[in-house]
């Protein structure tokens, strides 16, 4: 993505762009659904994990996850087509976006315009997994889709609100909702649709949890991103949706501006399936692109919402990528590290992270890593730690990670910044 | 002025050649990539497919690395070094931070997703082997392109239906022209395996055998399903004529959009005002097109594409339909389309093409034209229209410096 102010990654000049902004926001997470009890359990440092029932012990030798408890699905009932448990969490974060937008009533001339991109690693693929053990496995009985689980997402959030807009699906692993933002921003700019809900959804799955465990990279007992006792990542299950518009647009439509989306960068390591560059060169590259992107220097970030897995490997070297980049700045920066709540939303876990930036940047406020007790000699930035801290917020970076080396980096403002 | 995006590299493995001009000679002679499946023992229904179960990769890629890889990675790895190479293009320490990788692929770890959901409920997780659970994620296919080939600036997946390759090609066109990146790798890549044929077969959309499937056709009993790996190099226009590239076609504008009903129940008509308004935006109307790739498989979906064009199209436009000789490839047909259509342009060639005024019968021929009547098409629309609800166009114009 190129430079904002003008200029690409390799210095030449471009026209200036539209600027992005959020004017809508929703939330499911197995810490509170809807916004307003996400935000009351980020700063009350909720801890959203537990062992899951549905995760039988004699397949799973690890059953503690991020599950969503308390999520009625009878509103789905009536829905003509097929639906899953990650679609229904998307309809709701979408239903709280677009209400905040002022687009649930909006005229079907109005809905026509608005797109949908979904970030997710999964899609509806627990779809499937339904689809087995009720038929059984390799049924004879017709289950009942044939195409791809993976776009379903998108295409019930446009079914259920009626959008007929630009419809996409990306996966990037636990990026993908980064790339989906980065991909909305692209879509708005070049007049694709005026109006975009884009963010990241992620349900359990059980080929999921199943390959974490046997790449032993969950910890057996809690998330607790760089604690010198941390072994491994949680996952979760959530949405985090948004609805963006250019500025101009939001203004035009008298709607209240969120924050808005100043700069992306992308990058990609080519190393390794699952580990990431040791020299960290490709996360350094994204950061910098991002900080270009938004045409600001490292004195102008506040907070870093980092990626903050929890593994030994991947938290180390973030702290060190941190200090590379930033330098001395590195140590007045807060450090939050989100999933030490929420446990790892996987495709969802970057735009949940947005819209806690954005939250953290309205109230003054940087929620806390929590499970945190033991100091790492080499995780030695501000992290934060077990209780929020009152710091006045102009740009929160967000910075995600995934299996692949996708990596991306999304800087939020506000507005007047 | 944002930058002009072109096409300079096209890498194609199925089983109906592994080279453009193999490809092309084999759609000319009027092959057809169908086979009939190998295991007798399924009770399918269609027992055909155009899925390249034979592709042998060890020519592209030697022996060793390739045991965990399965045939749609392979497929797109040897795609991608033929696109490079077609492209005359290295990717070196030099300019591997500015080459992307962005593939459309809606199938390309089922095979494995259906062996990891074999084995947790036959034998439990601890069972799943580590060496592949990075084919739990769908993007594990394209990260192996960038691990390999060392595409560095981004690497993205887009499993978004139907419709997925032209989505591909317009984000492609998108991050170039914002400065994202100055190359990218744009892939379709799909593996269909026997369990998917399966449910196909049970589903009843497939027709019983080849020549059932007719492209805008009211005989046809359905689609046969194909797969094979589809890439095309696109390129910063600058960068391009840097480097003294072969140009095969302008990357134009395109739109996608999506049909909350289902195709039949009332949509039509916005699928139709959709590409109407798309054309009069940047084309200044339909009567810019010459050349229609369009995306009918035998389906249903054809007498809504073929109503379309009759409606904003001259009699005289050339129009033609590939999936008769490959399949419904999904995401891997989808971007063949636009390889095609810029090969077209460039090569005048292509085999299968009739004008708008002969869709009118029952039964729809096409016919092989020659390169005269190819050489005045100056513009090519690439047009999907999906199952799901998906449908998007992208225009390919012939290059002009």
């Amino acid at each position: 993505v190129g430079d904002l102010s003008g200029r690409t990654l390799w210095g030449e000049e471009l026209p200036m762009k539209k600027r992005i902004v959020i004017t809508g926001m929703g939330v499911v997470s197995p810490i509170g659904n809807g916004v307003d009890r996400f935000w009351k359990g980020l700063t009350e440092g909720k801890y959203g994990i537990d062992e899951v029932p549905c995760l039988d012990e004699k397949i799973f030798s690890k059953r503690l996850y991020g599950f969503i408890q308390n999520f009625d699905f009878k509103d789905f009932s009536e829905f003509k087509g097929i639906i899953g448990r990650a679609s229904a969490f998307g309809i709701e974060a979408t239903r709280e976006a677009l209400s905040q937008a002022k687009l649930l009533e909006a005229d079907k001339t109005t809905l026509n315009k608005v797109g949908v991109i979904i970030g997710s690693l999964a899609g509806e693929n627990g779809l499937r997994e339904q689809a087995w053990i009720k038929y059984g496995w390799n049924s004879d009985i017709r289950r009942p889709f044939n195409f791809s689980t993976m776009p379903l997402i998108s295409h019930n959030i446009a079914r259920w609100f009626g959008l007929r807009g630009p419809n996409s699906t990306i996966s990037t692993a636990c990026s993908s909702s980064a790339y989906a933002i980065a991909s909305a921003c692209e879509m708005i700019r070049n007049d694709y649709a005026p109006i975009m809900v884009v963010g990241g959804v992620e349900s359990l799955t059980l080929v999921g949890q199943g390959n974490f465990i046997r790449i032993n990279a969950l910890d057996s007992e809690k998330i607790r991103p760089f604690d010198r006792k941390r072994q491994g990542t949680l996952l979760g299950e959530g949405a985090g949706i948004m609805v963006i518009e250019s500025l101009e647009s939001a203004i035009s439509r008298g709607v209240s501006i969120l924050a808005e989306v100043k700069g992306i960068g992308l990058s990609c390591d080519g190393h390794h399936e699952s580990a990431p560059d040791p020299s960290g060169r490709q996360i350094i590259n994204a950061t910098q692109r991002a900080l270009s992107n938004a045409s600001l220097s490292i004195e102008a970030i506040d907070c870093i919402s980092v990626h903050g897995t929890g593994t030994v490997y991947n938290d180390r070297l973030e702290t060190e990528i941190i200090k590379t980049v930033f330098g001395e700045k590195a140590r007045d920066i807060s450090i939050t590290a989100n999933k030490s709540m929420l446990g790892h939303g996987v495709g969802a876990a970057c735009a949940m992270a947005i819209v806690a930036a954005a939250l953290m940047m309205e109230n003054g406020l940087v929620v806390p890593t929590i499970n945190f007790e033991n100091w790492d000699p080499e995780c030695d930035l501000d992290y934060t730690v077990n209780t929020p801290h009152k710091r006045e917020l102009r740009n929160v970076m967000v910075d995600s990670y995934a299996f692949g080396g996708n990596n991306a980096t999304v800087i939020i403002s506000r507005l007047n910044e | 002025v944002t930058k002009r995006v072109v096409i300079t590299g096209v890498g194609i493995i199925s089983s109906l050649g592994e080279s453009l001009p193999e490809v092309l000679h084999h759609m000319t002679e009027g092959l057809s990539a169908f086979k009939e499946v190998a295991n007798e023992n399924d009770n399918l229904l269609c027992r055909y497919t155009g899925c390249y179960e034979s592709f042998d990769v060890t020519p592209y890629m030697g022996k060793k690395g390739i045991r965990q890889l399965n045939r749609c990675t392979r497929m797109l790895l040897a795609a991608t070094g033929l696109a490079l190479k077609d492209g005359l293009c290295s990717i070196n320490a030099e300019n591997q931070e500015d080459v992307g990788v962005i593939l459309a692929t809606n199938f390309g770890v089922e095979a494995n997703l259906r062996d990891m959901e074999r084995i947790i409920f036959t034998e439990g997780a601890d069972s799943l082997s580590p060496l592949t659970s990075f084919y739990s994620s769908i993007n594990a296919v394209a990260s192996q392109v960038s691990i390999r080939m060392k595409a560095k600036a981004f690497n993205i997946t887009v499993p978004a239906g139907f419709t997925s390759g032209i989505d591909s090609i317009l984000l492609a066109k998108n991050l170039i022209s914002s400065g994202g990146s100055r190359r990218v790798l744009v892939g379709g890549a799909e593996e269909i395996p026997m369990g998917l044929l399966k449910e196909y077969d049970r589903n009843g959309i497939l027709a019983q055998c080849p020549s059932e499937m007719l492209p805008f056709s009211l005989r046809s009993k359905g689609i046969i399903l194909g797969d094979g790996a589809m890439v095309l190099l696109l390129e910063d226009l600058e960068c391009a004529l840097a480097r003294g590239a072969n140009i095969y076609a302008e990357v134009d504008e395109g739109f996608i959009a999506f049909s909350p009903e289902r195709f039949g129940e009332g949509s039509e008509v916005f699928v139709r005002n959709d590409l109407e308004n798309f054309l009069v935006k940047n084309l200044r109307g339909a009567g810019m097109v010459d050349l229609i790739m369009s995306s009918a498989n035998g389906s249903q979906l054809d007498g809504i594409e073929k109503n379309i064009y009759r409606e904003l199209f001259s009699q005289g436009t050339l129009i033609t339909a590939i999936k008769n000789q490959f399949g419904e490839g999904f995401s891997f047909t989808n971007l063949l389309q636009v390889g095609l259509g810029a090969s077209a342009l460039k090569v005048h060639e292509f085999p299968g093409i009739l004008t708008l005024n002969q869709l009118q019968g029952e039964v729809v021929e096409l016919s092989n034209r020659n390169n005269e009547q190819l050489a005045g098409v100056q513009t090519v629309l690439v047009n999907s229209v999906g199952l799901d609800g998906t449908y998007g166009s992208v225009v390919l114009k012939r290059f002009s410096n």
